[in-house]
């Protein structure tokens, strides 16, 4: 069409914006919204109030002469350490998988080696079989290894399983990026390690953030494995507390269902404080159509 | 090289000693799968609840039995039991220990003390059985004030006897509530005639009185051990303080001294100074070995001889892994087991040799672990503390050895076994013809010149391989092979073929009708729930026209990321679900229909799986995949279909769903595999109970029995079912990276 610039606009909506499908579309949303929320804004009124205020109304706005906010440091004394114990642990997992992830996908993407495909064909073999197969023998080996309740126990089996996603991921990238860039540069005799450090790397930050934060919910969020091997109640992750403690909790009419819905919020602090990062980092919908699979 | 091969007697050489290394090294590496299957696991259950079961014993008689004492509490009434269990695990038999009239107190402790004599202690009453082949037969039974105060548990050995010329000297030491302990005597005349032992007691039971009121002498500190020397004359006691005592079985001229004094009247040796003695063991001849944590000391009356000089020191056997809280000596080979506190770990010690022959771990988490051996037996009892039953087992030495799994020595010697075994082909080829060696050569040359080249590189790449290889591709490997063994922690793995998958299929055949039904359920579930609600929504939001009402969504829409899942079931479980107190569905209900209408969403087996099928409602979930993808479609199309008279619905299925229809695939695949995996809903609302038991959580459950078999049976199952899923799911991936290439 030619650049014709009218100066009153004739506005023709489309069928879809009409006002007499926009309210029904809307009220659905706001439905779908509220009902979403539900789960969470009961928890958070209830995390203030008192046990017997819950069991007999429990949708009520907390009173506001009588808000418990000692709730809140009993649910802390209970699991405050614990939620350390699972943000360090999801943390180191993490990094270490985000670094392991980037120089494996780094050598198989540029680095020209005997038998370097027969090897990512390893890591794809393995990620054809569920890592539920592992576990049994991670179990064993966990064991007789003597790593029962250390966090290695966590570790270990997690970064291996998890590499593998990781690196075919990074492979992707670092394979998308403009050869050009890269040859220029080892024209210029940069080394491979270089050419990693200073050039490939800097133009993958965004997915390298990304993969931490993902890997760090994740991890944060695990919840079998972790039982399994951290049985011991201080190093325990908080996931595994919650579920212990929801069981415990819930028959003291002292504590009573206050203090267990404020250790589902205080749960969730990490989660938060890793949500506020991403939307930072990721204005605008560019991952989600970018992570098109 | 190349030179050196050409000779054929050379080659003949390198022949048999890569032949040699192959087979040694796949032999000694798979060596473990023949273990020594003899050896039993006894569970035995008590009726009642653990904590009543206090008074345990168990010995070794020489005929090859265990004598075991274990507690009934059926209907609140304690019932006392020795059994005799052979290395089998059989029971030979089993005698109900019953209290004389006017013995008001409980049995404390049994032993064998002869080849056919036990002896039974309670608090106020002595009682002797002769060991017959089909039970006890009570002899003789006498009252006094035996004190005898066993708390087996502890592993504090509280007497001793001593047999010979046909007495029963019984020594015991009380440790009373303070840290007093004192020692009293007992000299038991007994006559043998012929089968039946007829004992008199003789009246003139030794006591050494202290001071008027007290009749025991007390010596000051908790005893954690005592011996009886060979010559029958001494005792040697040893001290939770480090020291040790050896008196005189009369205690002679004890009485008139002040405890605090003794060290001055009575030989003392200091094994540790300010180390506390954890467990002491007399070995039965002569010899008491004490625990000092970690370290193994052994003392005998002579040390005390030379207690004086300035010069003594202890004598020191060897060190253990862990510290040693318990333990029992095997008088045939001079072996010295050590038990750790946990129970977890048991050492057996050639005392001879000063050296520990192997170390093993029985299982993890029990307490109260007892244990006593035999010529070539140990049998152990613990209480589990996950299921809280009271087990016993049977080991046999060499299976005790055996039980230490994959070491790291036998991994090396399956490589050097492989290794070996591929350059024996090798060479096999080229001693065959001329020519063939010469290609084979070359190609050898060729992979080897490549490797050493990117030697560097294979060293970076080691870390994550190695990973790799022991945590996920051996694991998965070793499932596969042990969901065909017998296979639970604490027990010699042992073959049985198709025996998991029949437990499974056929014993089990109900809960595994519920678990496919679960299966069905949960996964049709998540295909509906991960896909159709969160395109319908993410169409929607796309046709808002406001735009910035599609922010405040968006912003929303990131609040349920916040709390971890599992907390979130958490919520439905008690917040949303709960009954009594009434969780926000139940009040509502209450409040139209009346109290006591409150329906048990995740207790009732009717609706227990359906409830759990609807927890995430109104089910958004991943729309922001499916929004994003819908924003790339170009808006011409839109309108040239407006144009055309198609309406909104069909403009859907028309135009939009197929240029979403590979996030749908990919959604869609990531669903079934959840569904087929799906457990952490399960156990955070209903523990697999009441129906709704699945795969993963069965998987789970076996793990948490240490039955190691059965579970791998299941993850084989499962990965059976998900095989042609992962397959097209990896295949997708693949094509989209070549398309980038």
């Amino acid at each position: 069409m030619t650049n014709t610039r009218k100066k009153h606009k004739i506005v023709r909506l489309r069928r879809s914006e009409r006002l007499r499908v926009q309210i029904p579309i809307s009220i659905i949303l706001a439905f779908a919204i509220i009902f979403t929320l539900i789960p969470f804004m009961l928890t958070i009124m209830n995390s203030i109030k008192g046990h017997f205020e819950i069991t007999t109304s429990i949708f009520s706005f907390p009173k506001l002469n009588d808000i418990r906010w000692d709730n809140y440091a009993k649910a802390f004394s209970y699991v405050g350490a614990n939620i350390w114990n699972s943000v360090f642990i999801a943390f180191v997992q993490s990094a270490v998988l985000v670094i392991i992830s980037a120089v494996m996908a780094y050598i198989f993407a540029e680095v020209k080696f005997f038998g370097s495909n027969f090897l990512f064909y390893i890591y794809i073999m393995v990620m054809v079989m569920p890592n539920e197969l592992n576990t049994s023998e991670n179990y064993a080996f966990v064991n007789n290894a003597g790593l029962m309740n250390s966090y290695w126990a966590v570790w270990l089996p997690g970064w291996s399983a998890a590499q593998a996603s990781g690196i075919f991921l990074f492979r992707i990238f670092f394979m998308g990026q403009p050869k050009s860039l890269k040859e220029a540069a080892r024209i210029d005799g940069a080394s491979n390690v270089q050419l990693f450090a200073h050039i490939v790397l800097p133009m993958t930050i965004p997915i390298v953030v990304y993969r931490f934060l993902t890997g760090f919910t994740g991890a944060y969020n695990s919840y079998l494995w972790n039982t399994l091997v951290l049985q011991d109640e201080q190093k325990m992750s908080v996931i595994t507390l919650l579920m212990l403690k929801s069981g415990s909790v819930k028959d003291n009419m002292d504590q009573g269902f206050g203090v267990l819905y404020a250790m589902y919020v205080i749960s969730g602090l990490p989660l938060m404080v890793v949500s506020a990062i991403s939307l930072k980092f990721f204005k605008g919908t560019e991952f989600a159509s970018a992570l098109k699979m | 090289m190349k030179s050196f091969l050409k000779k054929k007697y050379k080659r003949l050489i390198a022949l048999i000693v890569f032949l040699a290394m192959g087979c040694v090294g796949l032999f000694l590496g798979y060596a473990h799968f023949t273990a020594d299957a003899s050896g039993a696991a006894l569970a035995y259950e008590t009726e009642g609840k653990m904590e009543n079961l206090s008074a345990v014993s168990s010995t070794y008689d020489d005929s090859g039995y265990f004598l075991t004492t274990s507690v009934n509490s059926e209907g609140g009434e304690r019932k006392f039991f020795v059994k005799k269990i052979g290395l089998e695990g059989q029971v030979e038999f089993q005698t109900e220990l019953v209290r004389a009239t006017g013995d008001s107190g409980e049995f404390t402790y049994v032993t064998g003390v002869t080849e056919d004599r036990v002896i039974a202690f309670t608090s106020n009453h002595y009682y002797l059985y002769a060991l017959k082949e089909n039970g006890l037969e009570l002899l003789d039974t006498h009252q006094g004030n035996w004190n005898i105060a066993a708390n087996p548990d502890s592993g504090v050995k509280n007497f001793a006897f001593d047999v010979h010329d046909g007495v029963i000297d019984i020594y015991s030491l009380h440790n009373s509530a303070g840290s007093a302990t004192s020692i009293v005597v007992y000299a038991e005349k007994t006559t043998v005639i012929g089968d039946a032992f007829v004992s008199s007691v003789n009246r003139e039971i030794k006591r050494v009185s202290g001071n008027k009121n007290k009749k025991l002498v007390s010596m000051g500190a908790l005893v954690k051990g005592f011996a009886v020397t060979e010559d029958h004359q001494n005792i040697i006691a040893v001290f939770t303080t480090g020291k040790a005592m050896m008196f005189d079985t009369n205690l002679d001229g004890l009485a008139e001294v002040d405890p605090n004094e003794y060290e001055k009247k009575v030989k003392t040796i200091t094994v540790g100074d300010g180390v506390t003695v954890t467990a002491a063991q007399y070995d039965g001849n002569n010899a008491l070995y004490v625990f000092l944590n970690r370290d193994v000391y052994r003392i005998t009356a002579e040390d005390f001889a030379n207690s004086e000089n300035e010069g003594y020191k202890p004598d020191y056997v060897v060190s253990l892994a862990e510290p040693g809280y318990f333990t029992t000596y095997n008088a045939q080979n001079n072996t010295l087991f050590a038990v750790s506190e946990d129970g977890n770990t048991v050492s057996a010690v050639d005392v001879e040799n000063r050296k520990i022959d192997y170390t093993v771990k029985l299982k993890f988490g029990i307490r109260g672990m007892h244990a006593s051996i035999g010529a070539d037996a140990f049998i152990c009892h613990w209480i589990d503390t996950r299921t809280e039953r009271y087990e016993m087992t049977v080991y046999s030495f060499s299976e005790l050895s055996q039980l230490d799994g994959a070491t790291v020595g036998k991994v090396i010697s399956l490589v050097f076994g492989y290794i070996g075994a591929a350059l024996t082909l090798l060479l096999i080829v080229m001693l065959v013809s001329e020519k063939a060696s010469e290609a084979v050569w070359s190609k050898v040359k060729w992979v080897g010149v490549s490797l050493w080249r990117s030697k560097w590189i294979y060293l970076v790449i080691l870390p994550s391989f190695a990973l790799l290889i022991m945590f996920s591709i051996y694991p998965s490997v070793s499932a596969i092979i042990n969901s065909f063994f017998d296979y639970e922690l604490g027990k010699p793995k042992e073959f049985i073929g198709w025996g998991n998958y029949e437990e499974l299929f056929v014993t089990n055949k109900d809960l595994l009708l519920q678990i496919c039904r679960n299966t069905v359920l949960l996964v049709g579930s998540y295909l509906f729930t991960q896909v159709v609600p969160p395109v319908f929504y993410a169409y929607l939001i796309m046709l808002l026209r406001n735009k910035s009402s599609v922010k405040i969504i968006r912003w929303f829409m990131y609040i349920p990321g916040l709390i971890p899942t599992i907390a979130a079931m958490l919520m439905w479980r008690y917040g949303i679900y709960g009954i009594d107190p009434n969780g926000a569905i139940n009040i509502i209900i209450e409040k139209i229909f009346g109290p006591g209408t409150a329906i048990g969403f995740l207790v009732d087996e009717r609706y227990a799986i359906w409830s759990i099928l609807f927890i995430g409602f109104p089910w958004v979930g991943g729309f922001l995949l499916f929004y994003g993808a819908l924003m790339t479609v170009p808006t011409e199309v839109y309108d040239a279909c407006e144009l055309e008279g198609c309406g909104l619905i069909r403009r859907f299925f028309v135009i939009d769903l197929p240029f979403i229809m590979g996030q749908v695939k990919y959604v869609s695949i990531g669903a079934i595999i959840a569904g087929v995996k799906s457990v952490g809903r399960i156990m955070a609302t209903t523990e697999g109970l009441r129906g709704t038991m699945t795969l993963m959580y069965k998987l789970y459950d076996y793990l948490q029995a240490d039955r190691l078999g059965m579970a791998s049976t299941i993850a084989v199952i499962m990965v059976v079912l998900l095989a042609g899923i992962s397959l097209a799911r990896v295949r997708k991936m693949l094509k989209k990276e070549n398309s980038y290439d």
